[in-house]
């Protein structure tokens, strides 16, 4: 076997970041849970955020739940999109999500670097990670545009090489063919999985789904209730 | 529609019947063990009578190069180079960046293959591979057989995936097809009908040869997708044109979207509670300052 | 039956001259710090006023509080569990930090190292958040006193069931008034803040009612600070944590009263025990409107009905905490008395703070430029008070105007039964019949004189204890290392996340 940069970035490297990420978010969770948070600045400014915010999450998850699919479904996938009209949806839809994520990340970018109080609040590993994200979602954008039909073809060669990356068999044949905008799109994948456990971005692992399925009030004792108490004498006078 | 769709069937039938009759009238190169040997290990760069691929057109080579050179040459092409050899030099110039490796033959095996093409020469034929022969002619209906698998609307029967996932052709859809490969819409001018059939049915590209290494299109595949390649050669492809509608509808959808998330928490805070109770109070104070100041002025005219 | 005990406060509003040492006390104790500048857990208002944040109590912005139903039930007004979600990237009715007021500090060092100069050194305001200068727009208090009344008084929310021509009336220059509301976390039965929290991060201590958001758990979504319909669960902008009143667990934990409690000059402050029944939560809530403050009062248990020991025995508490709730000054002014009432009730958290309605500086009516104290009319004097009854009954009661009423005739029948029983310049027939329209004997009302004038400092903060000892033994971690712990604060710096 030929030890190829190809080799480097697509056969060893993916396993560094998700090492990286598995380990130090669970230790992260477990020593420093003070350190989970949102870190939202809605609360110094509101306005700006929302434009930013809400097309910016809901277009990303729109789009990396696009990929998850891809991923876990590649033959439904080309199944759904072997007529041509639903794949234009498909293509459309996927890239009004990146259009509308990519939007809010911009008014982020620039909302925090513009705002004297989010300036306050930011520290630079939120710069890395505002640069990663950019990078990626504009990296992101440019292969939905140029390099049609993205779903068709990472059905047919991302999906498997992601398989075989999981499967401990990375196959690096798939991927090395591909232009280098798109071998840089992978890479900053795995640079973000890398990063995430380290920045703010991992407010993503603790989204409170659980909150649904909750009673409404919670009450935590000391001690069982009943246990407690029960050998007090009455204290006298006062 | 329907009156274009006929008039590129027939033009398809014509074609590819041509097609087939050169290709039943050549079997016999590539049915040769040489010839086929010849398909394997050098067809995918060089043509006999076909004109010039990644290396030289081989028709007649015995006529321009001595024997013995070629016997040296074709053994180490690389070891020619390196010695200096002006015939060499000037090869490796004129197909640069492309080099011929050092070939594993016999000499035994190198005189076959001289031999092989002195015959073809020698026949006034071009070498026509096994591969780019098209397993029966093409007929009606092939076009739209051809359409349903370039579209993926029929699945390739050996699981490959669909040729729009990477391809356009022109008018294949309304937003045209993938633009990761080729616009295929004239590919027959780029290449030979021998010449795409042989990729239809072995793709030497190296995404493609991947992807179709453990899948390849069955001949009746080959045909169809063929004849409908062959229905667009008249097209003009305008890539532009569909890749700018495709961002304009992404535009506006995407416009839609932000128009929506506006809509669904328009009740939402916006400048903030005091800040606006300071506005409302100074915008009354104004009114009140400019009332005052209209009365004062209407009682000093009264 | 299921008895537990809540810390409850009372705070007599009569007695309130509005000097925030209450709020220093808490400043200093839990919020000098970073990302914690602008938060009062304590704060003090004036009435009307808008309070702190701006308007607070306008639920139509905010959508804080429960709302009832068509099917009775309660439901959050801001959020489904669902719309939790859904609005978690952007929260549409979180107050910004400019509803509070941008915290600052001088540069006071200018005032050492200008160079020597025409004018005068001056120490400009700059931002405790960003560092720079800045122009202060509003601060912790701004209204105090009635101060800018064309923005902030005139928006009060409690004002929009009062008539037009009583809003001009109480504008007007001569029977302006006010009084002070401080106010405090109300470690609700019932917290609103808790239901909405996504996290999970809320909760209610069971052993003494504490409303506590764990830090650890806690994520930041802010979904808290619009859920309280009090405003008294704050988000540390530095932190990335949400922060409220502790009411001091500390210090009532070793029998002491809350900071705020301690400091209070006017001796405001009333805290003592509550037995409540838990089961009776949340219908209490799901009532009309005009009968909460009557289902606020039906779910907190007599320490002295048979039952209710064994119940409140049989959930673990001593002896010795029954007594104290026997002894509480909240249950007398709440249960006892009835002089006491929950700040906007129709929120539907049950508060466990409770205010006796002001008297004093809204009793006095202007007659011919003079003011008139006389109280000739006595009880005529409630209804011709220079605040408006529907004001105090949307403040105080949901709207009922009947409980601020008897409220407020039950303090002007003390100060006419004393004034009787000292001066003896009123008729005892006239004295006789305002008792028996409040119904309470002359006994009644010197205990309430007794307690709200003279009160020793055990009387006003009567503590159950909180058995550390046997808690700490109960807890199912090794005791030896929750010893080791104890005292050494954080294990992780509360310091901001990357």
């Amino acid at each position: 076997m030929v030890f190829t940069i190809d080799t480097l970035l697509f056969q060893v490297l993916p396993y560094v970041p998700v090492a990286l990420f598995i380990i130090e978010a669970i230790r992260r969770y477990r020593q420093r849970p003070f350190s989970y948070s949102s870190l939202s600045s809605q609360f110094l400014e509101g306005d700006r955020l929302f434009i930013g915010s809400v097309p910016w999450h809901y277009g990303i998850l729109f789009v990396l739940g696009g990929h998850l699919f891809a991923f876990l479904f590649p033959r439904e996938l080309i199944a759904f999109g072997s007529v041509p009209w639903r794949l234009l949806i498909l293509e459309v839809t996927a890239l009004i999500g990146g259009l509308v994520s990519l939007i809010g990340l911009v008014e982020l970018t620039i909302r925090r670097l513009t705002r004297d109080r989010i300036r306050a609040v930011t520290n630079v590993m939120d710069l890395v990670v505002l640069g990663v994200l950019l990078t990626q979602v504009g990296l992101g954008v440019y292969i939905a545009l140029t390099m049609r039909w993205g779903s068709m073809w990472f059905a047919t060669i991302m999906a498997p090489y992601l398989k075989s990356v999981v499967l401990l068999q990375p196959n690096v044949d798939l991927v090395s063919v591909l232009p280098w905008v798109i071998k840089l799109h992978i890479v900053g994948a795995y640079v973000f999985l890398a990063i995430l456990p380290y920045s703010r971005l991992v407010h993503m692992l603790v989204w409170p789904v659980h909150y649904l399925f909750r009673r409404p009030q919670v009450v935590i004792w000391n001690a069982e209730p009943g246990s407690l108490r029960s050998t007090g004498e009455p204290e006298r006078g006062g | 529609m329907t009156d274009r769709m006929n008039a590129l069937l027939r033009t398809a039938v014509v074609v590819g019947s041509v097609v087939l009759m050169q290709g039943t009238s050549r079997a016999q190169d590539a049915a040769d063990p040489t010839g086929a040997l010849f398909e394997k290990q050098c067809y995918s760069c060089h043509n006999i009578g076909s004109g010039k691929k990644k290396g030289p057109d081989l028709k007649g080579i015995l006529q321009r190069r001595d024997r013995a050179w070629l016997h040296k040459f074709i053994a180490s092409p690389k070891s020619m180079k390196a010695s200096g050899d002006k015939i060499a030099v000037g090869l490796f110039r004129e197909f640069a960046p492309e080099e011929m490796p050092d070939q594993m033959l016999t000499p035994l095996q190198i005189e076959d293959f001289l031999n092989f093409i002195d015959k073809v020469t020698k026949s006034g034929k071009v070498f026509v591979p096994q591969s780019g022969q098209l397993s029966r002619p093409v007929r009606p209906g092939d076009i739209e057989a051809g359409y349903a698998y370039f579209t993926g609307k029929k699945k390739l029967a050996a699981g490959g995936p669909a040729c729009i996932s990477c391809h356009s052709v022109q008018g294949v859809t309304p937003l045209g097809g993938g633009t990761l490969g080729l616009d295929l819409t004239q590919a027959n001018a780029r290449y030979t009908n021998i010449e795409l059939a042989s990729i239809l049915k072995a793709p030497a590209f190296p995404t493609m040869s991947r992807l179709f290494a453990n899948n390849p299109l069955t001949d009746e595949e080959v045909v169809q997708v063929f004849a409908y390649l062959q229905s667009t050669k008249t097209r003009t492809p305008d890539p532009g044109r569909s890749a700018f509608a495709f961002v304009l509808i992404g535009m506006a959808g995407t416009v839609a979207c932000l128009g929506l998330m506006n809509f669904r928490w328009r009740a939402r805070l916006r400048t903030g509670v005091r800040k606006d109770f300071v506005a409302q109070a100074v915008e009354r104070h104004r009114k009140n300052l400019r009332s005052a100041d209209h009365s004062h002025r209407a009682g000093r005219d009264a | 039956m299921n008895v537990r005990l809540q810390m409850a406060m009372v705070f007599h509003l009569d007695k309130c001259i509005g000097c925030h040492t209450c709020s220093i006390a808490c400043k200093n104790v839990w919020t000098d710090r970073r990302g914690a500048e602008y938060m009062w857990w304590n704060n003090v208002e004036t009435k009307p006023g808008t309070g702190y944040p701006t308007a607070w109590e306008d639920q139509d912005r905010y959508r804080g509080g429960w709302v009832q139903g068509s099917d009775g039930k309660l439901r959050l007004r801001g959020f489904s569990k669902g719309g939790t979600l859904e609005s978690i990237f952007h929260q549409p009715y979180l107050p910004t930090i400019d509803d509070y007021y941008e915290p600052f500090t001088y540069r006071y060092q200018d005032l050492f190292d200008t160079p020597e100069g025409a004018d005068q050194p001056t120490a400009r305001p700059v931002s405790m958040i960003t560092g720079k200068p800045i122009d202060i727009q509003a601060g912790p208090n701004w209204d105090d006193d009635l101060g800018g009344s064309p923005v902030y008084a005139e928006n009060d929310p409690n004002l929009t069931h009062v008539s037009e021509e009583d809003k001009r009336l109480l504008f007007e220059l001569e029977r302006m008034t006010f009084f002070y509301v401080p106010r405090i976390c109300n470690h609700c039965l019932n917290p609103s803040c808790v239901a909405a929290c996504p996290s999970g991060a809320i909760y209610k201590r069971g052993e003494d009612g504490v409303v506590l958001i764990n830090q650890e758990a806690c994520r930041g979504w802010r979904f808290c600070v619009t859920a309280c319909p009090y405003k008294k669960s704050y988000y540390n902008w530095s932190t990335g944590k949400s922060e409220k009143c502790i009411l001091c667990f500390p210090r009532i934990e070793t029998g002491q009263a809350p900071a705020c409690f301690h400091s209070c000059v006017g001796r405001i402050r009333y805290f003592g025990g509550l037995l409540y029944d838990a089961d009776k939560l949340p219908a209490a809530a799901s009532v009309p409107e005009g009968e909460l403050v009557d289902a606020h009062r039906g779910i907190i248990l007599n320490p002295n009905d048979p039952a209710v020991v064994a119940g409140a025995r049989k959930n673990g508490l001593g002896p010795d905490v029954i007594e104290a709730c026997r002894r509480s000054p909240v249950y007398q002014y709440v249960i006892d008395w009835k002089l006491a009432l929950p700040l906007h009730a129709e929120f539907r958290t049950i508060p466990m703070l409770f205010y006796v309605p002001p008297l004093m500086p809204v009793m006095a009516t202007v007659e011919n430029g003079a003011y008139d104290t006389t109280e000739t009319g006595l009880f005529g004097v409630v209804d011709n008070m220079r605040l408006p009854i529907t004001y105090l009954a949307r403040l105080f009661s949901a709207g009922n105007e009947g409980h601020v009423r008897y409220a407020l005739k039950k303090q002007i029948a003390v100060r006419a039964h004393r004034r009787m029983v000292t001066v003896g310049d009123l008729d005892r027939d006239a004295v006789t019949s305002m008792m028996q329209e409040v119904g309470a004997d002359a006994a009644e009302l010197d205990a309430i004189y007794r307690l709200t004038s003279l009160p020793t400092e055990k009387e006003r903060y009567v503590i159950p204890p909180s058995h550390r000892e046997e808690a700490e033994q109960m807890l199912k971690t090794d005791v030896l290392r929750a010893k080791g712990e104890t005292g050494f604060g954080f294990l992780e710096r509360p310091v901001r996340g990357t």
